[in-house]
């Protein structure tokens, strides 16, 4: 394993940037390396995982098949925050991927335990 | 210490490139090394030779490239955030048979890894972004 | 090689109408961390504005060539120090890591 871990944050829903595409790519490239990666999902972001996605009719790549890969690329460690589950009114059932809910306090110190974060 | 940056911006809003040139500057000024530049995103719309910056502007392209001639800095430029963006070294050229490679000298296309190397290799990983 | 005393160096460079952007990144700042505003972000760096930021307790940093070129100076709230590209530097290595915010 590397000498350093890295954080993800996703911000932006679904088909609206090229930002969560990018933040997966980089997730991938870097588990490669052997880099251990988790992933947190904030705010808006927590809308690229719910449920019932048909992104065909937009005729764009569904990045839900990414994200419920990510396993076999051993990232394990995605985090959604409470909060932000009731915001949107969702529970963790309502998404597609395993996520820990946790609290802002909690979040706060994931970012700190972290060596690097990217943030697009 | 040793920097990399990770360039995520549009050279056509924002002033995130010119704090990453400044900022490099400073840094290199200050006798700190610059392991790696990693343009990503659509930062690297911008490193087309063919693009045309208006007389009375600044091109940041240029400036990476006086930047880097002076200190020997590693400008990497995301090979599959280039292609889909129509950004080509004669390699990539060839390979999806197009007209022109137009990706400016200078800049070298490459894959995430090297981010990742970035990350590794580095003391500090700093993100300029819009 | 790392000669860090501090935390992380939280650095945001949008207006204070990006709610959710300066939301997510208080939530994120704890003691040993500390906010520098550049670009738009400087706006922030404003009386009334930076109000809510010095709440947070940490130190407050804005970038002086942002401030001179939107032409602000005047308008500083008193517990944000104005720093030069060399401190941005200074700031970066004595801080472990950084997290951007755009």
């Amino acid at each position: 394993m590397a000498d350093k871990n890295l954080l993800l944050i996703f911000r932006n829903p679904p088909f609206a940037d090229s930002s969560n595409r990018d933040t997966l790519d980089i997730a991938l490239a870097c588990s490669a390396f052997d880099i251990p990666v988790s992933l947190i999902f904030l705010h808006d972001g927590i809308l690229q995982l719910t449920r019932g996605q048909q992104s065909k009719s937009l005729q764009q790549k569904n990045l839900l098949n990414t994200f419920n890969a990510l396993a076999m690329y051993d990232i394990n460690q995605l985090f959604v925050l409470q909060s932000d589950l009731q915001r949107f009114e969702l529970t963790t059932a309502d998404l597609s991927v395993d996520c820990q809910a946790i609290s802002d306090s909690k979040m706060a110190q994931l970012l700190r335990q972290s060596d690097r974060v990217i943030n697009l | 210490m040793i920097f990399s940056l990770l360039i995520y911006a549009s050279q056509n809003s924002g002033q995130a490139e010119q704090t990453a040139l400044r900022f490099s500057r400073s840094a290199l000024a200050q006798g700190h090394k610059i392991h790696r530049v990693f343009f990503y995103g659509e930062t690297v719309s911008a490193l087309s030779n063919l693009k045309i910056t208006p007389r009375d502007e600044i091109d940041i392209t240029r400036q990476w490239l006086d930047l880097a001639a002076d200190d020997d800095l590693d400008l990497v430029v995301c090979i599959s955030a280039a292609v889909r963006r129509g950004v080509l070294n004669q390699q990539e050229c060839d390979r999806h048979n197009r007209s022109a490679a137009n990706l400016a000298a200078g800049f070298n296309l490459s894959g995430l890894g090297q981010l990742a190397d970035a990350i590794l290799s580095s003391d500090r990983l700093l993100t300029f972004g819009n | 090689m790392s000669d860090a005393n501090f935390e992380t160096l939280h650095i945001i460079n949008k207006t204070f109408s990006n709610g959710a952007l300066y939301a997510d990144c208080c939530k994120a700042v704890l003691p040993g961390d500390a906010i520098l505003l550049i670009e738009s972000a400087v706006y922030s760096a404003c009386t009334l504005q930076a109000a809510e930021l010095v709440e947070l307790q940490v130190p407050l940093y804005a970038l002086e060539v942002d401030i001179q070129a939107r032409g602000i100076s005047e308008r500083i709230h008193s517990q944000v120090q104005a720093i030069n590209d060399d401190t941005f530097v200074s700031l970066t290595c004595q801080y472990k890591k950084s997290i951007s915010w755009f």
